[in-house]
Parts: C-alpha cells; structure tokens; sequence
C-alpha cells in the first residue's frame, strides 16, 4: 500500500497543473488582440503509476504538465504565405494601373482626344482662311495644347514611373529590417529551444514577420534537421540561421537603362553576397514589372511611354512631312511644324542628323541614311503627276518605313525621318519633349498652308493634306490616330480591369485563409471563459482532496494518543 | 468551425468595406450622371464612347464648314446675278445700237453707258468678300482684273486646265469647290506670238542626287555559310573579311538579323593593317524593306564603291545607289552562291574528271540554274529535288540518279559521256568517258560546295572563282529645261513684256521679262538674256529662298531651243527641280468684246455691231452655266448639311447610350446597397456585443 503522504503528494500536482492551465488563460486572453498571436493549450498527461507487488496492480501517481503547446496550422501558414504574395502583386497592378488610367483620364472632357479634336478643327479653319492671322493664331495655339497635353502626359508617367522606383527602394528597406528581425529572432528562439522547450511567444513574432515579408516578395522557408531556420527568395537564401542578407540598390548608369526612355537613376537589385535579385511574386516583383517592363503579359509604365512616344513621333513625323512640304505666306518652305524643346526646324533637323541615333548603349550617333530602300518601288517617272499616284507613293513610302523597321530588330523602336530630301533611321520625337517649333511660335505666317508656292495665299491644300491624316487608317498599325488612342485606352482599361478583379479576388481569398487561421490559432474569449472555470473548478476539487487528505493524517496522528 | 471574436469583427468590417464601396461607386455615377467614369469600367463603352465622341467633333467641324461654304457660293452667285443682268443690259443696247436709225448723239449714249458697263463688270470681277478676291482663284490677295480689264493674275497652261480655287471638306473625304474661277466667268484670249512656242513650257527629269554607292542583296537566314569560302567585302577600296563561323542557320533555327549585321559590321580589314578597321566605320549594314541585306558605302557620290564576293545562299545582287532606276547588275546571273569550276584536260590516258564535296544536308533548291559541261556537251541538273536540311539528308542513290539523267538541249543525258559516283569520302566525282585530253568536265553554278578538285591532274584543287560586283554612286547632276522650238532673233521682241512662272525645288517665282521701252534698251540676244538671268536672280534671290545667283542659268542664242539650267543636285527626289511655265496670255474675252463694241461704237462699224448681240448671247450663256453650277453645289451642301445633322443626332443618342448612366436603376441600386449596409450594421451591433463575459459572476 503506498504512503498516506502519496495523496497529499497528487493533489499538489493536480493543483499546480490547474494553476498552470489557468496562467495560460489568462496569457490567452491578455493576448486576445495581439495581432499574430497564436492561442496556448496546455497539455496534461498522468504521471507514470507505480507498480504494486502482487495482486493489486497499479497505482495512479496524479498528474504532470507536458508543455504549453500553440494551437496552429502550418498548412494554413503556408497557403496564407503563398496568397499574400499574389495579393501583394495584386494590389500594387491595381494602384498603379489606376494612376496610369488617371494620367489618360479618358474618357472626359479634357483628355488627349479632345485635344486632338480641337487642333484637327483649327487646321480645317486654316483650309478655309489660309491668309487669316487669326485662324493662323489658333492653330499655333491648338499646337501648342496638343503639344503640351502629351508632354504633360509622358512627364507625368515618368514621374509615376519614378514614384515606383521609390516604392521599391522602400519595399527593399523592409525586407532588410525583416530579414534582420527574423534572424534576430532565430537566435533567440534557438537559444531559449535548446533545453527542448517551444518558444511559443517569439515564435509568434517570427512567423508574424514572415506574413509581413510574404506579402512583399514571395518566400520559401523551413527548419533544417539541426533545428537552424531559413528564409529563401527565389531560392537565394535571405537569412541562412542567424545571418540575414541584405538587398542593396544601385542606380542604373545610362547604358544599364533597361529601356530608352526610362527616367534616370532608376535603381537595379543586387544581393550584398552579389548575385541579382530576382523573385517572380509579391508586391517588389510587382512594382518591378510596372516600372520596367515594355511589353509581355505584364505591361507597364515604360509600354505607355512607349506607346505614346510611337503616337506623337508618327503624328509629329507625318504632319511635319506635309507641312515642310508646304508653304508659308511669305513662301517659307521646308519648315516643321512640330519639333522638340522648342528648337526652331533647322536645329531639330541638325539634332537628328547629328546625334539623332542613340545605340543600344545609350551613345548618341549619326543617324543611318536609308533614303534609296525608302524609296524603292516608288513612281517617279509618270508625268504629271496624278493625285493617286501621289497617294500610292505616299503609301508605299509608309510600307517600306514599316518593314524596315521591322526588319532590323535593333530599330523597333526607332523611326524613320525626312530631313533635307532624305530618309534617316532616327529616335523616335520623345513626346515628353515634343513642341511646335519655333519658327512657327516666332512667326505665323510660316503655317504653311499652301500646298504650291503659286497657290500663296488663297488655297489651303496643305492644310488639307494635314487634316486628311486624321482619316489616315494607315497612319499606324492600329489605325488612325483617333484609333491608336482608342486602342491605347481600350488596352489599358482591359488591363486595369483585369488587376481589379485579380486584386478584388485575392483579397477575397486571403480573408478567407485569415479567417481559418483565425479559426484555428485566434482566441475567443468564450472558450477561455469556460476553460477559466472548469480549471478554477478543478484547483478547487483539488484544494478540497488535499484538505481531505489533512484530515485523514490528522485522524492518523490522533490515533497515537 | 470555431468561432472567435476577432473573426466576427474582420468579417463584418470586411463586407460593411464591400458595401461602402458599392454606395460610393453609386454615388459617383449619380453626382457624374455617367456609367462610365474610367475606362476600365467598360472598356468596350469606353471605346465605343472615344469614337463617339471623335465623330461628333467631327461632325461638328463639318457643319461649320458647309457653313461656310454656303456664305462663300450665295455671295458668288449674287456676283454672278448681278453680271447676268448687266449683260442682259448690254444686249438691249447691242440691238439698239444695230438700228440703223441712231444719231450719233444716240450712239454716243449708248457707248458711254457700255463702258459704264464694262467698267462695271470689271469690277464685278474684282468683287472681295470677307477680304479676299472671289475670283482671283488662289491669288485671294489680288484683284482678278486691272483697271483696263487685263489679268492682273498670271494665267499658265495648267490654270487653263485646273482652273484651280478654294476646296473645303464637307465631309471625311468628301472634298468641294467652293470657288469660282474668273476665267470661267471672263473667258481667255490665248497669246500666238513667237514667244509662245519658244519659251519652254516644261519639267526637268526628277530628282536624281548624289547617293551612296551600295549593294543589295537576298539574304536566307536559314542557310548554314559556315563551309563557303571566305566573303569579302570591299569598300571604297578598303578590304574586310565576313567571319561567318557563327552564321549557321538552318530551317529550323533561322539566324537572328540583329546578330547577322553585327557580324557584317564588325567585319575586319584585310590584310590587317597595324590597326584594323571594322566595316562599319565604311559602311551600313541594314535589313530593307523587302528584307534584303543593304551593304552602303558611307562616301557620298561616285567616290564611293562597294564590292561583294561570292556568298552562298544570297542571290539577286542588285545595286541601290539611285532608286529611280534599280538596275540588275550584270553578274546577277551568275552571283549565285557558287563556283565554277573547270576541270583540265584529262592527261595521257586519263579521263578528265571533277572531284566535288556535295553536302547532302544542304538546301540546292534556290541556287541558279547548275550545268555539268561535258566534252562541250552542256547538261542541266534538275535540283528541284534537292533540298537538304539539316535534319534530313539526301538520299544519295536520287542525287546520283538525278545527276546522271540530266538532259541536254536534245535527248541525250549526262550518263551518255561522263560517269557520276560518290568516293570513297563521299566526294561526288564526275567524270568523262572520253580518255585523255579530248575529255573535258566543267560544273557552275552550285552552291554548299566547300572544296572543288581537278582530280585528273594530281588533284590540284581548283582556285574559285570570285564572282563580284562593284557598283558606284551617282554623283549630283544638275537639272535643264528646254524649249522643242528654236529661238529666233527675229522673234526678240515679242518677249518684252511677258511673264512666266518658274519653280525651283518646288519654289514658284513669276518672272517679268522687261517691257519694250522707248528708245529700245534690249535688242541683243545677249541683252535678253542678261535682263532675263536678272530677272531670276533678284526673285529666287530674295527671302525665302536665297539662292545665290548664278544658280539657275539661262541660255539664249538664235537658231538653238532657250535651256534653263541649274547647277546644284535637287533637294527632293520626288519633285522635278526646274519648271518653266510661260504665262498663256492675259486678256480676257469678255472685256475685248466690250472694247470691240465700244470701238465700233465709235467708228460706226456696222458690221461689228451685228455680230456683238451674238457675242454677247455667248457670254450670257456662260453666266448661267456657271449659274447653274454654283445652283447645283448650293443644292449639294443643303443635302450634305441635312446629312450631318441626321448624323449628329445618331451619334449624339448613340454616346449618350454609351455613356450616360440609368438614373432610375442606379438610385434603385443605391437604395438596395444602403438597406443592405444598414442591416450589416445593426447585425454586427447585435452578434458582436455580447461574450460569455457578460454572464459570468
């Protein structure tokens, strides 16, 4: 038979778990809103009973507490992680695209197409009123508006495109702090795990830090058999146990440019250890798509820089063709009327035929000469020459400007220019630097309206030409130009529809995902309560065997008197 | 599913967020009154609105212009009434006038009131609305006629044709006149003196500049050159070698262009000087349109040259340098991906053969045409069959066969003289039946060749023929202008006083020549064309063109055509650079016809005054033509201007159906979204308040 001390010996286990239980409530329910927090459950087992000889068999020894254990699923952990990125690249296609939909701001009243509407209107008052000054002013001043109106576009995409470069050097300080947090934590955690307990609390910290960092890039993660935990991006390892890499940026030179028009000092990624940062989810990978990419599934700033450089430089180009070919009141020939930062058209032309080729590096160069490939299959040779003629030349000109940009892969971007009587490969007119020229600002009777300096000042038959590109559904490869905008917009509005809907759908999800884990690991208070009195109620029941047990040693004791 | 608190508050807050949003977005919709805010709300709306829109600007630029074009033809034809009437007038002074009963009191009355008329005709003719001369056709700033009823205008052959006047665009595309030429209204005496057919009256040839001398030729990204011999290219005399280790292209894996001129440019100069030069600092190396490879000189004019050597799987060399006139070079027959080669004469008892390494994984489809010549016999090879690739082989027995069987002009094959088999190494070896130096075997035209023997004479490879072609540039020339009709001094005279129109790069100058003068300062060819070179000089010199003198020349000398020259390259190749138009004349019909009568008038010259009421029928004649015209375009744009109104009203309906928002069906979505957010609230007041907390004690 064991010793009559043996129970007051269980009732003190039993009171000490049930104190032990209660201390984890109360740290439960302290903890309700601690964002991260896991709740706690301790687990009891009974102690190993002792064996009795003989026939009585065994003899229960109470109760002792195994540990206090998190309640958590680290499946859902995981799914929430992988989620988070999604969302993370979500939401930042979603804010971007809506600023570049606002920097287009169509349809509306005051966007580009109106612009366009307006300079198209004064150029066919000019046709009818070719030796009026005030129908000339009007058409410099609706130049000028269409002029500064894609300026004021680019510039602001630019500028936008430079907002996200600051967003990633941010995005670049948070995962350094985490990565050093999380390797902080490690070192605790391993320190504290060491003498086999569960750092439940720190633990909570470094997993809150991974949700975090998980929405900012994507990462993989796992302890190794020697209990040391990693971090990886992209399979790079972020922190390798107690050790965190770092990201460090640096600006691009201008032949790092990943695109021409890029702004400049836009920043490139790089490992402290010294290999590139690549990841393919999260809100970084996200902003670096919007920042850089050109074409592709996730076009970004630099596509509608591009596209609106491809729009003015075309428009620029062809009305600059017709007008140049044309004269002005006085007979002033050759002029453009469009050009860039005001330059009047001889130092435009000079610009181009000096530095107006810009290699792959980012070098200014001579432009290439291409005049005879222009050229070929154009018939020069009828006399007189008919207007249909004029018009299949006309044509045939674009097609072959066309396919040898297409053809040489290294001119894509590039077009293809009429300076003094000959065709130059060239850069493409910047639309964030594009003006009417300063002949024209300076001077309108160079408008040139006439189309023949014998038809000075009466017909307008540029003007006219002028006004018929608008209908010219061979301008572009999407068409006229109220077509290529129409296009633009139309793409732009699909994509930014398409990023809502990931986004709105993400976020659907990983509420959801929350909303487990918060099923599993969150703390309601309720439960707690009513842990907090079947324990209460326990310690008592216990408090009471041990008083019994008092009471049984004392009759015990009364027996020797 | 357990159930916490947090969970509850995340969820409510998360849908009260849905429903505010809802809310707002109705909110904008009716504070907007548009369906359609951005874009990406319904980008199909979005761009049907965009055009929309678009349309309606236009639709409205038109209207204003059919506007216009109304003002512009009521004033004209009230002009044109008003000249109907005076020759109404007119008449019924002709017939009076052609009564033989008139005194001359009588006579002089009606002469007084024809010139009244006259002058008021002219001044008809001179009728300015809003500040510009209707009728001057372009030359809106000037009187149509002078005070004595002369062209004020210069009038050349072409404006006797076109008649040219203001064109306005009523619609996309759809272009009107809406002016009136003076000439239709006035008529034209044409100008038959000598100066006439002796001034010239035409173009110089189009544009023909200084180009850059280039090569072009076919280039097949999916051709291997890896076992040509080596390219040269020459340029400017300077020599560059192609390294074409890396342009191994096949079917399936064409070349990248970008790589294939990057290695054209960085050809190197050869022999290597101290410092070798890369072919692009010679030359451009492009694609063109019709994806030809462009090899350009970057010297400007007949000093610069370009010369390319043999090179498989490019073909159809053509030269570039002036794009009016692309000529097929000489060798393009022959520059085919290559080489010929000639086997000697077969020695002593040997017969005389051809060793050659055929490719069976190469493409011989699109070389030229291949010819075995055999003892003189020629026998062309069908290789319509023979297209290699890289990934499958030619069967060796169908070439054999097809070498063998390749026919001559008559019936005979290439198997009836020579034997073909395959060595050893699986060199192709043809070979003549006939022994010793009767024999002879010689191959053209076949490409994918890398080693060529004569194998009857101690195999001594054969040296390749490098097939080339060298092409210069065009140098400037300048243009000229001549007349078909000599010049005579005889004729000097009738020059003084006339005018003609010069365009120069597409500049037009009218050119006075000196009026006669009293005494007589040009009598001279010499002084003629002194005065004329003058003439030319101070128009063409002035702004905006300032061109030195000297530039355009011309030349006058009796008995030869008067030549116009210029002595620099045109500017435009699309334009001819000198046009010489001589003004037709400058009196008009009707004005001579009421001097006519007025003189007769004076004269009693009965038998004028007969024929003036004819004359005078003629003209009213043409007042109404034009009349009817003008009637029939006003008619024209009140159809066009009912047109666009109708459309204005399509499309205005159609943007609004686009664009606008249902007001009823929002504010119905509004209501449901606000019930829906107030039940959120008060569930969640409801749900979230109460804890097991508040029943303990």
């Amino acid at each position: 038979m064991p010793s009559i001390f043996a129970g007051l010996n269980i009732s003190k286990q039993g009171l000490f778990a049930q104190q032990r239980s209660l201390h984890t409530i109360s740290h439960n329910v302290a903890n309700a809103n601690t964002e991260g927090y896991s709740r706690q459950r301790v687990d009891f087992h009974a102690t190993r009973p002792e064996v009795l000889p003989g026939t009585y068999g065994m003899l229960g020894t109470g109760v002792d507490v195994d540990a206090a254990k998190q309640i958590r699923d680290e499946f859902l952990d995981f799914s929430f992680r992988g989620e988070n990125s999604r969302l993370g690249t979500y939401e930042v296609y979603d804010d971007i695209m809506k600023n570049i939909e606002g920097v287009f701001n169509e349809p509306s009243d005051s966007s580009f197409s109106k612009l366009m509407d307006n300079f198209y209107s004064a150029i066919q008052e000019l046709n009818k009123n070719p030796e009026n000054q005030t129908v000339r002013a009007l058409v410099r001043q609706r130049g000028i508006a269409l002029a500064e109106g894609i300026q004021h576009m680019t510039t602001s995409l630019k500028k936008l495109q430079r907002d996200t470069n600051f967003e990633m050097q941010v995005a670049v300080t948070d995962i350094n702090g985490y990565a050093q947090q999380i390797a902080g934590l490690n070192k605790i955690i391993y320190n504290s795990e060491l003498t086999g307990g569960k750092a439940n609390d720190i633990r909570d910290q470094r997993n809150l830090i991974l949700d975090k960092l998980s929405k900012i890039a994507k990462v993989d993660y796992y302890d190794d058999n020697k209990g040391r935990f990693h971090v990886l991006i992209n399979g790079h390892e972020l922190v390798d146990h107690m050790t965190a890499d770092q990201l460090v940026s640096t600006p691009r030179t201008s032949a790092q440019k990943v695109n021409e028009d890029d702004v400049d000092d836009l920043v490139e990624l790089k490992w402290a250890s010294g290999s590139d940062f690549r990841t393919s989810e999260g809100s970084i990978a996200a902003i670096m798509n919007m920042r850089d990419n050109i074409d592709g599934s996730n076009k970004g700033i630099p596509y509608y820089v591009d596209k609106l450089n491809e729009f003015m430089d075309t428009l620029a180009t062809e009305i600059n063709n017709i007008h140049s070919s044309g004269f002005g009141l006085k007979g002033d020939t050759g002029l453009n009327f469009f050009t860039m930062d005001n330059m009047d058209t001889a130092a435009y032309n000079n610009y181009f035929l000096t530095e107006g080729l810009t290699s792959k590096t980012g070098v200014p160069g001579k432009p290439l000469d291409v005049t005879s490939s222009v050229l070929t299959g154009i018939d020069t040779t009828t006399t007189p020459m008919t207007t249909e003629i004029e018009e299949a030349n006309a044509q045939k000109i674009r097609e072959n400007i066309n396919s040898i940009l297409k053809n040489n892969p290294d001119y894509a971007k590039k077009s293809i220019k009429l300076i003094n009587g000959k065709y130059y490969v060239t850069d493409r007119v910047k639309a964030d630097r594009v003006t009417i020229s300063r002949d024209i600002d300076l001077d309108l009777n160079k408008i040139a309206a006439a189309d023949n300096s014998n038809t000075i000042p009466g017909k307008g038959a540029n003007a006219l030409k002028i006004a018929a590109s608008r209908h010219n559904l061979r301008l572009y490869n999407w068409g006229s130009p109220d077509d290529f905008v129409k296009s633009l917009v139309t793409n732009l509005a699909v994509d930014k529809q398409e990023a809502s809907r990931l986004f709105k759908n993400q976020t659907v999800q990983v509420k959801q995902i929350t909303v487990n884990k918060e099923s599993i690991s969150g703390v309601s208070l309720d439960e707690e309560m009513s842990d907090m009195i079947r324990f209460q109620q326990g310690y008592n029941a216990n408090a009471k065997m041990l008083t019994i047990f008092s009471e049984l040693i004392e009759t015990v004791i009364g027996l020797v008197r | 599913m357990r159930v916490t608190n947090s969970m509850l508050i995340t969820n409510m807050l998360s849908n009260l967020n849905t429903n505010l949003n809802t809310m707002s977005r109705k909110q904008d919709e009716l504070s907007t009154g548009k369906r359609v805010i951005f874009a990406s709300d319904d980008p199909v709306a979005a761009a049907k609105i965009l055009k929309f829109k678009a349309d309606i600007a236009d639709m409205y630029q038109y209207s204003t212009n059919t506007r216009d074009a109304q003002a512009w033809l009521d004033a004209t034809e009230s002009t044109v009434a008003e000249m109907g009437n005076v020759l109404q007038r007119a008449r019924e002074l002709a017939v009076q006038a052609a009564n033989g009963t008139n005194t001359p009191s009588d006579t002089q009355k009606i002469k007084e009131e024809i010139t009244q008329l006259r002058d008021h005709l002219i001044s008809s003719g001179n009728f300015n609305f809003a500040g510009r001369y209707i009728f001057s056709s372009h030359y809106t700033d000037k009187p149509l006629l002078t005070k004595d009823g002369k062209y004020n205008i210069p009038i050349t052959a072409d404006d006797l044709v076109e008649k040219p006047v203001a064109i306005y665009e009523v619609s996309v595309k759809e272009r009107m006149p809406v002016g009136t030429h003076g000439l239709d209204l006035f008529g034209f005496v044409t100008d038959t003196t000598a100066y006439q057919t002796q001034m010239p009256d035409a173009s110089s040839e189009k544009g023909s500049q200084s180009y850059y001398a280039g090569i072009k030729v076919d280039f097949d990204l999916t051709n291997d050159y890896t076992t040509d011999p080596t390219t040269t290219v020459t340029v400017n005399g300077m020599t560059f070698t192609v390294d074409k280790t890396a342009l191994n292209g096949t079917p399936g894996t064409p070349l990248n262009k970008s790589a294939v001129e990057t290695l054209f440019k960085n050809a190197t100069e050869t022999p290597p000087p101290a410092t070798p030069a890369l072919l692009s600092s010679q030359a451009d190396v492009y694609f063109d349109g019709d994806n030809k490879l462009v090899i350009r000189s970057k010297q400007l004019g007949a000093t610069g040259n370009v010369q390319l050597s043999a090179f498989s799987g490019m073909s159809n060399a053509v030269n570039v340098t002036n794009p009016s006139s692309v000529t097929p070079l000489a060798t393009v027959t022959t520059a085919v991906s290559g080489i010929d080669g000639l086997s000697k004469n077969g020695k002593g008892a040997e017969k005389a053969a051809l060793q050659v390494a055929f490719n069976l994984k190469h493409d011989y489809t699109t070389d030229a045409t291949t010819t075995v010549t055999v003892d003189g016999t020629l026998y062309t090879v069908d290789k319509t069959k023979l297209k290699g690739s890289a990934g499958s082989a030619l069967d060796p027995q169908a070439v054999l066969d097809l070498f063998r069987n390749a026919p001559d002009a008559s019936t005979g094959k290439l198997s009836d003289k020579a034997d073909v088999y395959f060595d050893s190494s699986m060199n192709l070896v043809i070979r003549t039946k006939s022994i010793g130096t009767a024999g002879s075997v010689q191959l053209s035209n076949f490409s994918g060749v890398s080693s060529l023997k004569n194998i009857t004479d101690s195999e001594q490879p054969i040296s390749l023929a490098v097939l080339t072609t060298k092409i210069d540039g065009t140098a400037a020339i300048g243009a000229e202008v001549t007349a078909g009709t000599n010049y005579a001094t005889a004729d000097l005279n009738t020059y003084l006083g006339k005018q003609f129109v010069m365009t120069y790069n597409g500049v037009t100058k009218v050119i006075e020549i000196p009026a006669a003068t009293t005494p007589a300062t040009i009598t001279t060819d010499a002084q003629l064309q002194a005065a004329i070179q003058g003439k030319i000089d101070a128009a063409f010199g002035a702004e905006p063109v300032n061109l030195p003198a000297g530039t355009i020349n011309i030349a006058i000398a009796d008995g030869t055509p008067i030549k116009f020259t210029t002595n620099t390259a045109p500017t435009d190749p699309m334009k001819p650079t000198l046009r010489i138009q001589p003004v037709k004349g400058n009196e008009s019909q009707l004005v001579n016809d009421f001097n006519e009568f007025i003189t007769a008038l004076e004269t009693a010259d009965k038998s004028v005054l007969g024929t003036t009421i004819s004359k005078i029928d003629l003209h009213l004649n043409q007042i109404l033509t034009v009349r009817a015209d003008i009637g029939a375009r006003v008619a024209r744009i009140e159809l066009i201007d009912t047109r666009i109104s109708e459309n204005n009203i399509t499309f205005t309906k159609l943007l609004s159906d686009a664009q606008d928002a249902d007001m009823s069906e929002v504010i119905m979505h509004l209501k449901n979204a606000e019930n829906v957010y107030k039940s959120a609230l008060s569930v969640g007041g409801r749900i979230i308040q109460p804890s097991l907390l508040d029943f303990l004690r």
